[in-house]
Formats: structure tokens, C-alpha cells, sequence
């Protein structure tokens, strides 16, 4: 087989791996740091939101699921449900990174997780 | 120690060119054919692959019924009964050619890239059987709900498509190895494990009528894999297939 | 290997064990460390509880990392040397690749090991699914199924040729079973996870660039001597090498 052929193959592969590798949903779902951002999105889309959870504020429905508020940058606070366990350091961490959808009931998250402040420092 | 193909064969399939484009893909369907045709004789691949499905099927649901409906365990056990059926099975392609002494044949015949897309798309054919005959029975008998059919398909096409590259590459690999049956399953496994849990996420995310999340994230994982593999191995299997 | 290099790479191991523990301060928090995450995972979250169990045993990732970084390095020259076989066809080479693909192993099974033993201590068992735990075991398992297929062909030429053709195969899976596989986990099981925060303090960061470089100074040293016998037995058995 050609030289030609070779190069086309890397080529093509080095194109696939990056695609697979590339995270999907990060390009899909838009970084959001307000909650009028959030609003902006479109109707039902999945959006990330940061924001700083408003102590005190978590609680669990009935259903099992955790409620809490949420504030973001500009201070706005968003009610929030989350299907799933609470997950560690959520009451202490700085911040919390929520991906989900908005929606008439608040923002309703299928992933969080947590800024942990930590590092490899000296005691 | 160069492998020497005679001039001709080159002159006719060389894949840089068009023409040798269509050459290379008219071949590999005269051998999908000639696999097709003599599957229907023997029916050796596909009831020993479709009676393994049945069988794991049965096993799981057995015991694991409460396990049904919607959740993630529906996901996994239908992809570890589609794995583990195809593993028993897709091997049979290549190993049957040495088996039966055709393989010479089937090397001065035709390009090994037509080959291994011939047989790519046979194993293919197999998968997608299989998948036909494994959903409808976990879905009666282990409870299984789909409630996104489309992503659901798509996820079932594009992870049967990884499965059969990853298989036939695998199989190629080890047609002429001794002990065929163990080492081909335990070389296909690291192989096709990124392609096992896109699947198997896929599939529970298409299962599931309360997921935010859809499925397009796997198909592309999956499509990327496969896009990876078929290339890779297009271009590696002249060294895996000729003597 | 010339001895100066040998005692060198002696003094340097020294250094860096020394080092690694007078040097090095206790860690205080946990963050994984960003130099495995650029290298080995981007992007891969793990979950913990805050602080160290004990804040002394974090510097097992000074040993732990480097393994997996001079692994990751073997295994990428073992593909490189299949190609190089596959356009050339001389023995040694693919000798050179199956052995550098042993040596991946080696690293590949130590990196394993001290993260289970730091996985003991941090989160009290030694192995649980955590994405990275899972996708430096299919590394094994890849390169373990490397040496089988290589036991399995009995034709010297055939088995050179298709291990050859599964090393290259294998290195292109890498950044699957590395970076895609720990994603779709934690998306199976959205435990608690880390995002930005985490650094290393420059202690670490030079002990762990250090026991790297020693770690490939090692894999190098091996390499060579392996080599050699390669070449002896080749020579032995009237295998033309060139």
C-alpha cells in the first residue's frame, strides 16, 4: 500500500481518537455563572450551573430526593432537586457545579459536584 | 521480510486510487456473500450464537427479574448476554477458513482489505441477529423496559458495529494461534472494553424515560471507536493476513 | 549501560527515596495530583473524603504516578518498534518491542499495586472501581493478552507479525480505556467528585518529576540489558538480525 494511504489512515485516526476523547456534553451544555444566563438557555436544554449552596437551605423530599438553594454570581438564589445521594463535602464546599435543566419547578440536577479547596500543600 | 502480493492484484485493488476503491468494496461483498452463503448451509455461527443468547437470557432472567425495568442492571446483563454469545460465536469466520484450508484460496483471491471488510460485515449481520433475537426475550423474561426505541436502536447499531471490529480484528489475530477459543475472548475483552461500557450507558440512558442525559454522547464514543478500529485495522490487516 | 550511568541512576533512586521523605512535607488535603491528570487521566474526577487519612502516606504518589508515566512511555516505544518491524521485518525489532511491552507491564502491575495500597489507606479498601482503578486494570489486562497471543503462535514470523499488529492496536485503544472509560464510570456512578482546586506544592511536584525520571532511567537500563539477550539468543539460534 502508498505511502498515501498511510498518511490518510493516521490521519483519519489521529481525527477519531480526538473526537472520541473530546468530551461530548461539555460543548453541548453551556457554562452558566447566573441564573439569567440559565434562563436564556432554551426551554429544556441541559445546562451547568455554578453557584455556592446557601447553608442551611438542604433538605430531603419525600421522594428521597435532596432539595437545596443555590446562589449564584450575582447573588440570585434557585431552588434546586437532585435525584441521588448527597455527595461528600457538599455542605462545606465552595462551590458546587450542577448540570441539568431549568424548569418551572427550579433547576432540576442530575449531576453535581463538589470544588473540593484541598491540595497536595504543607500542613 | 517483505510479503510479495503478485503485481496484478495490487494493480486491480490498490485502495489509493477510485476505481481500486470499488474493486476493494465489490470484493467484500462477494466475500459477505460467500460467508452468508455458506452460513445458511451450515448454520454453524449463528445457532450456536443464537442458542447461547437464548440460553443467557433465560440464566439471568431466572434469578434477576426483580432486577428488570428500567434500571442500569437491565442495561448490563443485556450487553454481557450479547458479549458473551458473540464471543462464542464471531470467531468462526476466520477459524472455519483455516479449518477448512480455503484460507490459502481466499488470500490469492482477493485484497485483505476486502477480506476483512467482508467479514466485518458478516460478523456485523451476526451481532445485529443476535441483538434481534436477545432484546425481545430479556424484555419477556427479565422484565426490560425501553422507553426511547430510536436512541435505543442506535446505540444497539453502533455498539454491535464496535463489537464486530474489534471481533473480527481479534479473530483474524488468532486464527492461527492453538488454543483458539480462550485466547481470542480474553485478547477481545481489554480490546472492546471501552466500547462495552459506552454501550452499556448508552443503552441504560435510552432505557430510561427519566434521563436527562441522552445518548448521543455514547453513539459518539462509540462511533469515534469504531471510526478508530476499522481504520487501524484496514491498514494493519495485510500484516495480520498474509502469510 | 556505562557504569558511571549505573552508579548515577544508584545515587539518584537514593535522592528521591531520601528525598520523598525528608523533603517532602505531609499533605495536608487530597487532590489528585494534576501531573496524573494532564498525563494519565484529564479530566478524571475521584471521590474522597477530606484530608488524608494520614497525611504521611500521601507520599506513596510520589512511587505511585511515575510508574504509570514510565509505563505509558514503554508501551508507546513498543509500538513504535512494532511498526518498525511491520516495515522492516528484522527480528530484533520485534524483539524490542515484546520486551518493551514486558517492561509496560512491570510498571503497569507496580503503579496497580502501590494504588491499592494507597487506596487501603485513603478509602479503607483496596480496590473499588474508582474510573481510574478500572482503566489501568484493562491496561494490564491489554498488555497480559499481549504476552498470551505471543505464547499462543507457534510460527516465529507469524507470531511477530500479528503481536506487532496487537501492539499497535493497543496503543490506539489507550486513549479509550485512559480518558473515555474513567468518564462513562463516573457517569455510571456520579459519586462525589472533584473539579479544579487541586494543586501540588513544588516539594512534590520535583519529587514526582524526579522518581519519574529515574523511573525511565530504570526502564531504560532494563530495556538495554534485555536487548542484549535478545541479540545473544537470536545470534544463537542463526536468526539473521539485520
Amino acid at each position: 500500500m502508498s505511502k498515501g494511504v498511510y498518511i490518510i489512515g493516521a490521519v483519519l485516526i489521529a481525527a477519531f481518537v480526538t473526537m472520541g476523547t473530546t468530551e461530548f456534553v461539555r460543548s453541548q451544555t453551556p457554562y452558566c455563572e447566573t441564573l439569567q444566563q440559565v434562563k436564556a438557555a432554551p426551554a429544556g436544554s441541559v445546562v451547568r450551573l455554578i453557584g455556592s449552596l446557601v447553608p442551611g437551605s438542604a433538605n430531603l423530599t419525600s421522594g428521597g430526593d435532596l432539595c437545596f438553594s443555590v446562589k449564584d454570581k450575582n447573588s440570585q438564589i434557585v431552588r434546586v432537586t437532585y435525584k441521588g445521594i448527597r455527595p461528600a463535602g457538599f455542605d462545606t464546599a465552595p462551590k458546587l457545579l450542577l448540570r441539568g435543566t431549568y424548569g418551572s419547578a427550579g433547576f432540576a440536577a442530575d449531576d453535581i459536584q463538589t470544588q473540593c479547596p484541598s491540595k497536595y500543600r504543607n500542613k | 521480510m517483505k510479503t510479495q502480493s503478485p503485481d496484478s492484484i495490487i494493480a486491480r485493488t490498490e485502495p489509493g486510487t477510485l476505481r481500486g476503491l470499488a474493486c476493494v468494496l465489490r470484493s467484500a461483498v462477494a466475500v459477505l456473500a460467500k460467508d452468508l452463503r455458506c452460513e445458511f448451509r451450515v448454520k454453524q455461527a449463528i445457532s450456536a450464537i443464537l442458542l447461547f443468547a437464548v440460553t443467557s437470557c433465560i440464566a439471568v432472567s431466572f434469578t434477576l427479574s426483580a432486577y428488570g425495568g428500567n434500571s442500569p442492571v437491565s442495561a448490563t446483563l443485556l450487553w454481557i448476554v450479547v458479549y458473551f454469545s458473540a464471543m462464542s460465536g464471531l470467531s468462526r469466520s476466520f477459524v472455519r477458513e483455516e479449518d477448512m484450508r480455503t484460507a490459502a484460496l481466499l488470500r490469492l483471491s482477493t485484497s485483505p482489505g476486502s477480506v476483512y471488510l467482508g467479514k466485518l460485515a458478516f460478523n456485523w449481520l451476526l451481532v445485529t441477529a443476535l441483538q434481534i433475537v436477545a432484546v425481545p426475550l430479556l424484555i419477556v423474561f427479565l422484565g426490560m423496559n425501553v422507553s426511547g426505541w430510536a436512541e435505543f436502536a442506535g446505540v444497539m447499531l453502533a455498539g454491535g458495529l464496535a463489537l464486530s471490529a474489534g471481533a473480527t480484528t481479534a479473530a483474524a489475530m488468532v486464527s492461527k494461534a492453538a488454543t483458539k477459543g480462550a485466547v481470542f475472548a480474553v485478547i477481545c475483552f481489554p480490546l472492546l472494553a471501552p466500547a462495552l461500557a459506552a454501550s452499556i450507558h448508552g443503552s441504560s440512558l435510552a432505557m430510561d424515560p427519566r434521563a436527562i442525559m441522552s445518548a448521543a454522547g455514547d453513539i459518539r464514543i462509540l462511533a469515534s471507536y469504531c471510526g478508530t478500529l476499522i481504520t487501524a485495522s484496514l491498514m494493519l490487516f495485510r500484516f495480520i493476513w498474509e502469510d | 549501560m556505562p557504569t558511571a550511568l549505573r552508579v548515577g541512576l544508584g545515587l539518584w533512586m537514593s535522592a528521591v527515596i531520601l528525598g520523598t521523605f525528608l523533603y517532602v512535607p505531609p499533605a495536608q488535603g487530597f487532590a489528585y495530583p494534576e501531573a496524573a491528570r494532564i498525563v494519565i487521566l484529564p479530566g478524571a474526577e475521584t471521590g474522597t473524603s477530606d484530608g488524608f487519612a494520614y497525611p504521611e502516606a500521601a507520599r506513596i504518589v510520589i512511587f505511585h504516578v511515575p510508574c504509570s508515566i514510565a509505563a505509558l512511555a514503554a508501551y508507546i516505544v513498543s509500538a513504535i518498534y512494532a511498526a518498525g518491524y511491520l516495515r522492516g521485518g528484522r527480528a530484533i525489532s520485534d524483539e524490542k518491542s515484546a520486551i518493551s511491552a514486558g517492561l509496560g507491564l512491570l510498571f503497569t502491575v507496580l503503579a496497580t499495586a502501590t494504588g491499592m495500597i494507597f487506596a487501603k489507606i485513603q478509602w479503607g479498601r483496596p480496590w473499588s472501581w474508582d474510573p481510574r482503578q478500572t482503566s489501568i486494570l484493562m491496561l494490564m489486562m491489554l498488555y497480559a493478552a499481549y504476552f498470551m497471543l505471543r505464547t499462543a503462535i507457534p510460527s516465529r514470523t507469524a507470531r511477530a507479525r500479528i503481536s506487532a499488529a496487537y501492539s499497535i492496536l493497543a496503543a490506539l485503544v489507550m486513549p479509550f480505556l485512559l480518558i473515555v472509560l474513567p468518564r462513562i464510570m463516573t457517569s455510571i456512578h456520579p459519586k462525589d467528585t472533584l473539579t479544579g482546586g487541586g494543586g501540588l506544592s513544588p516539594e512534590y511536584w520535583a519529587a514526582l518529576m524526579a522518581a519519574a525520571i529515574g523511573y525511565i532511567w530504570l526502564y531504560v537500563w532494563l530495556f538495554r540489558i534485555q536487548v542484549r539477550v535478545a541479540e545473544f539468543v537470536l545470534a544463537a539460534r542463526r536468526v539473521r538480525i539485520e
